[in-house]
């Protein structure tokens, strides 16, 4: 890029009437602009375009990566980071819903919670979020075959219901507890929760990892307790896990076992629970 | 606006009923002062003809409550359109017809289309959008179906005439189970038996071990009996149909219907099954058939200026009005009077049947319409999708239809000059 | 009144015999007429240098119906992003491989085509698919209905297939369905699927019936020829897709004993098993059987490789083929006891062998065939890929080194050995014009759409010339539907309702009480609403123009 990179801040100004769509503002598309043409830039307010500038405060100032730092609640604020291919986008309180849903890279930093389908279909780049998720983090679209395809996910709170349905690939973290149908069609991937999960957790999985290291979960009757010794694989797992730290920093001490499932499908995911 | 009296000695009319998706059509209706269904004793049907108001002059728009002519009333609801961006669409029970001129409204305001049993269709869509289904008809049912299995519904419940509709025209032993529910004494006939198998857990549970079985699966530890029983049943029937209910399937209901979908599946690599979703009353099947034949796309889509979006989570009426994500409701529901619009605070237009009650509240425009099959002609999609069975005009009871309505809003909408109405 | 003329074009008629004559075109209120040289118009459009053709005719493009929408369902993946024109003609509608059916009428009017024919009526659903034909703008429309694998048909095969009972009872079901013409799809298979028959050969029985393929094909053709339909029997024949069925294909052309058949999508039914993946092109052998068969006309379906949908009443074929599908999933229904339907997404890809020589086959069968009067370019809308993909087949039949381009591309094997690479034939303007418009129509037998002479709907369609063929057919400069201009160098101008194709062929009533008598045994809807009467055709077609086309004594096929 020829324009040196920059950091906005963008402090909101007052809640929007209806949910503003962000798509398109993205540190890599705001980098080449300066301040005042970065107030130009049109996004989405119910049916109508409005500039970005009558929303946000904006400053700009030159950095070594190219940044967005918003500043508000941004709870009507929707896709944010959408498809976003690089740089950081920090958020200082909420976010609306597809807040970093088909990510490629970058990281994206919400302080607050974030609403339904936070990292869907993200492919790369890492969210993390501070506060809780709504339902279908880490999901996929209506129709489409694949949730989240790669990256991580971090989500410090609790995560709403259908966690990571149909995720293909990637690690995601939930510190926190799960709603029902955690993991549900999961396709491949590794998902660690540190709370404990509603009803029916990983149903209909048929690959991927799951890692149960807070409450226990019933194993249902379509898993299978497996006889494998497991000890260098999970330890080389845990290790990796408890990097994220909170609930999974102990788990390289702790024995587990291994379910396979889920059996109503194709069956070949795996449980660890750590006893 | 008045009822015309049909004499009460003038023959029943065959007749199509509307009051729900399987659009019975070989009944007829006494008309006298009341109208009278023949030929069936379906509550359902009794109970929506009661409720048509035998006198329709009563029944006029109203402006915030106040009696209007039908002209002011469509020069308040076009103004009330003009001056929204983002309006909601809801409740949309009409006909083929009325969906029809709707869109065109909704494609020139950039609205949002949802039906009054949204939740219940997009648990029907959702399994077919994400892994497809394999689905069968009534007729197939008639006269194929050696198995059938009602999961975690009593069908005749919500669809009366139900097991009547498939009932062999020839006789043919049949089973009839049904699946953490009791059986239905409707559903008993000629050669026909029938039998209760209890969830294992829940419905979830329940279809994921039956999964596992018809697959022949290894399980961890026996299933109980009953359900062993009927996956093998399952396996040995000729043509096994399963029932379902996606209305009554709860918050995950699409995951139920998936997983029925897969058992069919499974199913039909050996031997041939297929599913059946119950579903689409009050207009809801034809709303979603025409919204997706016109757009491409199906309830829950946005005709937003920018682009068509289809979210059956973000754009579910509910989740709209409670996030306030909209400045105008158009409440459309014309076959069931009870079927008011939710509490909004916003302005509402509503086209509504006759004796709905007044809504109180926002600023408002309520315009009366015709019943489909009451007080007009039309078009509804049967239960099973692809028929559309004709509606009959029971009486002329001089209500407009949807269509004409939403056609007339647009027209005034088209040429802003006419404010005062033409 | 209104009046127009285009002046100076190069017109492309083959019905007349014209091949490229400058000539003006005269119009008056819809109709091509002829106009003196010096008489006053409403409008003029200078056209010099410029290629005028009558409006196209798709005679087989799955536009409108319960498996189309189905498809829509299935796909909403295909839908996204779904942005809006800004031409506040267009009611918003979207999609690529199955666009809603707006989306499809401006689509198609924007390339110059002003009609299309639904090819797979289900009986049962016919209402539905009307209604679906009446929402796409600008285009006239009308559907074949599906017959051969409804319960009753097979019956009276069954019993001996009395000629008049079954000439009755289709001429009863066209009526009924307000068809222009009958579709048998896999003949009796898809019935033998419900009694869980997997295959179904052309001599092979139906598993319940006893009925051959044969016998089924054969009964139709006869059956409309006797009600003199103009529209030959159109037939997807036995065997779709699968390896070898070019013999199942030529035993299909052998059932109709000289009766007049169109087979359709003929590439998915021109298959030989040679070479080492025992699958090989076949086009040779079918393009010689349809040289030697005048009865007999095709459609090709065309594969386009990229993202599509597939879909199909033969839910027998469709069951196989949904393991090959892309993305994983798939819809398939038994249908009302006369229908089955099935719809697998599908992805071809120029780098797999068997797709890229599907595409093989297509071209060489439209380049081998020696007569473009019983040759319709299609791909089988959205089968082989979606309508908007015209322009880009036309340039392939066009353009040999374009052609060869392309070719090169493919899977090694299929690039080195394909004997498309000694075609040279490039298709002339005047043979697109048959194959797009003029004989489709004299297929369909529509005695006034397809030309360009005096009396004919003013279906005319105005082209730039261009090198590139490609982009030629994608943006006609001018557009016209019974002579009014639809659409003006890509963008949509007027979205006037078209109309409804059908035929109304005589039959002994008494047939009815049979149809009655099976309806109340086997069928969910009352007998009073099996068929579609005219005023209730034009509420469902959205208020179009009724066009009866006559049932007559014919003969004219081929040239
Ligand atoms: S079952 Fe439904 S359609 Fe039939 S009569 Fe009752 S309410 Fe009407
Ligand atoms: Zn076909
Ligand atoms: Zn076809």
């Amino acid at each position: 890029m020829s324009a040196p990179a920059a950091v906005f801040e963008l402090r909101l100004r007052a809640l929007p009437r209806f949910r503003v769509d962000l798509a398109g503002v993205t540190p890599l598309a705001l980098g080449a602009l300066g301040e005042a043409e970065a107030g130009r830039v049109a996004i989405r307010h119910g049916n109508e375009a409005l500039a970005l500038g009558e929303l946000f405060e904006i400053r700009r100032r030159p950095a070594n990566a190219p940044a967005l730092h918003f500043e508000g609640d941004l709870s009507r604020f929707d896709r944010l980071a959408w498809e976003m291919e690089d740089g950081e986008i920090r958020v200082d309180g909420p976010v609306g819903h597809y807040a970093a849903a088909r990510l490629r890279g970058g990281l994206v930093a919400v302080a607050g919670d974030a609403g339904g389908f936070a990292a869907c279909e993200m492919a790369g780049g890492e969210l993390a979020v501070a506060g809780s998720v709504g339902d279908f983090a880490a999901a996929a679209l209506p129709g489409s075959m694949d949730g989240m395809r790669g990256g991580t996910l971090v989500v410090r709170g609790d995560a709403g219901a259908r966690f990571a349905d149909r995720m293909r690939r990637g690690t995601a973290f939930v510190f926190g507890n799960a709603g029902d149908f955690f993991a549900s069609r999961l396709v491949a991937g590794t998902i660690a929760l540190g709370g404990r999960c509603g009803a029916h957790p990983g149903w209909a999985m048929r690959r991927g990892t799951l890692v149960f290291a807070g409450e226990t979960p019933a194993v249902p009757a379509t898993f299978v307790e497996t006889g494998h010794d497991l000890r260098v694989i999970w330890t080389l797992l845990a290790r990796d896990l408890a990097r994220a730290g909170g609930p999974f920093t102990a788990l390289p001490d702790r024995r587990v076992r291994r379910f396979a499932g889920d059996i109503a499908v194709d069956g070949k995911g795996e449980w660890l629970l750590p006893e | 606006m008045t009822a015309s009296p049909t004499p009460t000695d003038a023959p029943p009319l065959p007749w199509t009923c509307p009051f729900c998706a399987l659009l019975c059509d070989g009944v007829a209706l006494a008309r006298g002062e009341t109208l009278e269904l023949r030929g069936s004793d379906c509550p359902k049907a009794r109970q929506a003809l009661a409720q048509q108001p035998a006198d329709t002059a009563a029944a006029t728009p109203t402006i915030d409550g106040r009696a209007a002519s039908l002209d002011e009333a469509l020069d308040a609801a076009a103004r009330l359109l003009a001056g929204a961006t983002l309006p909601l669409f809801a409740g949309l029970a009409t006909d083929v017809a009325g969906i029809r001129s709707l869109y065109a409204l909704a494609s020139a305001r950039d609205a949002i289309l949802d039906h009054l049993l949204g939740d219940a269709i997009m648990a029907s869509v959702r399994p077919l959008q994400d892994r497809g289904v394999y689905y069968t008809t009534l007729a197939e049912v008639r006269t194929r179906a050696d198995l059938i299995v009602c999961f975690g519904t009593r069908p005749a419940e919500r669809y009366p005439e139900f097991f009547r509709r498939i009932a062999p025209g020839e006789p043919r032993r049949r089973e009839i189970v049904f699946v953490g529910t009791d059986t239905d004494p409707a559903a008993a006939g000629p050669d026909t038996e029938l039998e209760a198998v209890p969830f294992a857990g829940d419905a979830f549970d329940t279809l994921a071990l039956l999964n596992a079985l018809a697959a022949d699966r290894a399980l961890a530890a026996p299933p109980p009996g009953p359900l062993a029983g009927l996956a093998a049943r399952l396996q040995a029937a000729r043509y096994a149909v399963i029932v379902w209910e996606p209305g009554a399937s709860g918050a995950q209901g699409a995951l139920v219907g998936e997983a029925i979908n897969r058992l069919v599946g499974t199913l039909n690599a050996r031997t041939r099954a297929a599913s059946l979703a119950l579903g689409g009353s009050q207009g809801g099947y034809t709303a979603n058939q025409v919204v997706t034949w016109l757009s491409g796309l199906p309830l829950r889509t946005g005709l937003f200026r920018d682009g068509l979006r289809h979210d059956p989570w973000a754009l579910a009426t509910a989740r709209v009005l409670a996030g306030r994500n909209a400045d105008l409701l158009l409440w459309v529901s014309s076959f069931d009077p009870s079927a008011t619009p939710p509490a909004a605070d916003l302005p509402t237009i509503i086209l509504g049947h006759a004796a709905m009650p007044p809504v109180a509240g926002a600023p408002q425009v309520f315009i009366p319409v015709a019943t489909p099959g009451i007080g007009a002609a039309g078009h509804l999609f049967r239960l099973d999708g692809g028929v559309v069975v004709p509606l009959v005009q029971a009486r002329d009871d001089g209500l407009p239809t949807v269509a004409a309505i939403a056609g007339a809003i647009a027209q005034r909408l088209a040429a802003p000059a006419s404010g005062a109405g033409s | 009144m209104s009046t127009l003329r285009l002046r100076g074009g190069r017109l492309y008629d083959p019905a007349h015999g014209i091949d490229g004559e400058v000539c003006d075109l005269g119009v008056r209120d819809g109709r091509i007429v002829a106009l003196h040289e010096n008489e006053p118009v409403d409008r003029e459009h200078d056209v010099s240098g410029m290629i005028v053709m009558a409006g196209g005719i798709d005679l087989h493009s799955h536009i409108g119906g319960g498996k189309v929408n189905l498809a829509r369902l299935l796909l909403p993946e295909d839908h996204r992003p779904a942005p809006r024109t800004d031409n506040p003609l267009e009611l918003a509608s979207c999609g690529a491989c199955t666009p809603g059916t707006l989306a499809t009428g401006y689509r198609y009017a924007e390339m110059g085509y002003t009609a299309a024919f639904e090819p797979a009526m289900a009986l049962s659903n016919a209402r539905h698919a009307h209604m679906e034909m009446g929402d796409t703008p600008i285009l006239d429309h009308g559907a074949y209905v599906m017959l051969g694998n409804d319960e009753l048909l097979l019956e009276m095969l069954a019993e001996g297939g009395d000629p008049a009972l079954v000439r009755d009872y289709v001429g009863w079901a066209i009526n009924a369905a307000r068809a222009m013409g009958v579709k048998v799809v896999n003949p009796g298979g898809i019935s033998a699927f419900k009694f869980n028959q997997r295959k179904l050969d052309v001599d092979e029985p139906h598993v319940q019936h006893r009925v051959t393929p044969r016998q089924v094909v054969h009964a139709l053709a006869r059956a409309l020829t006797e009600l003199a339909v103009p529209h030959p029997l159109h037939i997807h024949a036995s065997n779709l897709g699968v390896a070898g069925n070019i013999a199942s294909t030529l035993a299909t052309i052998d059932a109709l004993e000289g009766l007049r058949g169109h087979l359709t999508h003929v590439q998915f039914h021109s298959y030989g098993t040679e070479g080492p993946h025992k699958f090989s092109s076949a086009a040779l052998a079918l393009v010689e059987a349809v040289n030697a068969h005048p009865n007999v006309s095709i459609d090709v379906g065309q594969i386009i490789f990229g993202q599509t949908v597939t879909a199909s009443g033969d839910t027998m074929t469709q069951i196989r083929n949904a393991a090959l599908g892309s993305p994983r999933k798939w819809v398939g229904a038994d249908i009302e006891c006369d229908a089955g339907c099935g719809l697998v997404p599908f992805r071809y890809r120029d780098q797999s062998y068997v797709n890229a020589l599907q595409w093989v086959i297509g071209l060489e069968i439209f380049l081998l065939a020696n007569d473009p009067w019983r040759v319709v370019l299609t791909t089988d809308h959205p089968n082989g890929g979606p309508f908007t993909s015209y322009p880009h087949l036309i340039r392939l039949l066009m353009d040999k080194s374009f052609r060869d381009e392309q070719l090169a591309r493919l899977h090694p094997e299929v690039a080195a050995h394909a004997a498309l690479r000694e075609i040279r034939r490039e298709l002339t303007l005047y043979e697109i014009a048959i194959m797009t418009r003029a004989a489709p129509a004299r297929l369909l037998g529509l005695a006034d759409r397809g030309h360009l002479g005096v009396g004919a709907a003013a279906d005319i369609a105005v082209y730039r010339e261009d090198a590139d063929r490609e982009y030629m057919f994608r943006t006609p400069e001018y557009v016209f539907k019974d002579g009014e201009l639809v659409a003006r160098q890509g963008r949509i101008v007027a979205t006037p309702v078209g109309g409804t194709h059908f035929v109304e062929p005589g039959f002994d009533g008494a047939i009815e009480q049979r149809i009655a008598r099976y309806a109340e045994h086997h069928h969910a809807l009352d007998f009073r609403n099996a068929a579609i009467g005219r005023d209730e055709l034009c509420t469902c077609a959205n208020g179009g123009q009724l066009l009866v086309t006559p049932c007559a004594v014919h003969g004219t096929n081929g040239t």
